[in-house]
């Protein structure tokens, strides 16, 4: 049964992701971004983070991907 | 760099201490004055000095910078020639509340505060131009602490109306809704402020699009724009 994210792409919930990721939280500390424990994260996308910082969601979510695990079938979650 | 500067006596008139002095006075003031010469990087005067003299600057460029509580050094402005700095000596302040550094060689002008006690003996209005000069910065002074705690305020309405949507908000299409009846009076009484105030933010703040007021109904636009006021987040570079 997949998780309710099955795919960090630019509409994921940044909440959501990062409850279910938590290893996501680090990049958003990086690049300085308030997202973590954020009220607002419930409610926005990764897209709409990325354009709140002015930064690139191509970017945000290369790192993103790259800090979450694998799943089984060796797919980048 | 010349080990001497001819003076220019209409260097006088950038200095408002000496503002409508007579010729005699304005002798007197220009000898009493000492040439100050700063190479480049040398410092006239630190932060937390005891400031027992001001000046004007009369070649060159100065940076003024001060220490935050944070740690961290902040250029808060540049002078230029024909420009006073240091003034707090005249104010009757005690300490300088900044640094200031040459950032090109530089001559200056100045006077000590023991000059200006014995000039203000013969010639009074050098003491009611300060007395002026006092007056402006004490204005600027107040006005800027009632901003700190406009913005105070601010952040604690932002905080609540955030928490208010970690609580109970609904994503809608022109942003999220807190989905309860919720009034300008409850978020007056949940940050301890008036509904006067609160009626006068949160209209600002519609005004920017930050949020959209409806009967008691709330809706954040800008989520992120009002997390920065929350937070105090400066803005991006």
């Amino acid at each position: 049964m997949p998780s309710p994210i099955s795919l960090i792409t630019a509409e994921s919930c940044v909440g959501e992701m990062m409850r279910a990721f938590p290893a996501t939280t680090a990049v958003f500390l990086r690049r300085r971004m308030h997202c973590p424990g954020c009220h607002m994260a419930a409610f926005m996308t990764i897209r709409e983070a990325a354009a709140s910082y002015g930064l690139c969601v191509e970017e945000l979510l290369r790192d993103l991907r790259a800090a979450a695990p694998l799943a089984e079938d060796g797919r980048r979650l | 760099m010349p080990k001497t500067q001819t003076l220019d006596p209409t260097l006088l008139d950038a200095v408002d201490v000496f503002a409508g002095l007579e010729p005699a006075g304005r002798e007197r003031a220009l000898r009493a004055a000492q040439w100050i010469r700063l190479a480049a990087g040398r410092q006239i005067f630190q932060q937390d000095q005891e400031a027992d003299a001001f000046y004007v600057l009369s070649v060159g460029r100065l940076k003024v910078s001060q220490l935050t509580p944070e740690g961290q050094e902040v250029t808060i402005r540049y002078i230029g020639p024909r420009e006073m700095f240091g003034c707090v000596a005249v104010c009757g302040g005690l300490a300088y509340p900044a640094t200031a550094t040459a950032v090109l060689d530089s001559w200056a002008l100045g006077w000590t505060r023991r000059n200006i006690a014995d000039l203000a003996q013969d010639y009074p209005q050098i003491a009611l131009n300060a007395m002026r000069t006092m007056g402006g910065r004490l204005k600027d002074t107040q006005a800027r602490l009632r901003e700190m705690q406009t913005e105070r305020v601010e952040r604690r309405i932002a905080h609540a109306i955030a928490r208010l949507v970690a609580q109970a908000g609904r994503r809608v299409e022109n942003g999220i809704l807190i989905d309860f009846p919720v009034s300008r009076q409850d978020i007056a009484e949940m940050t301890g402020t008036t509904l006067h105030t609160v009626s006068r933010t949160l209209s600002a703040w519609q005004e920017r699009g930050v949020v959209e007021l409806g009967r008691q109904k709330l809706t954040v636009c800008d989520p992120h724009g009002l997390v920065m006021i929350a937070e105090d987040l400066p803005n991006a570079d």
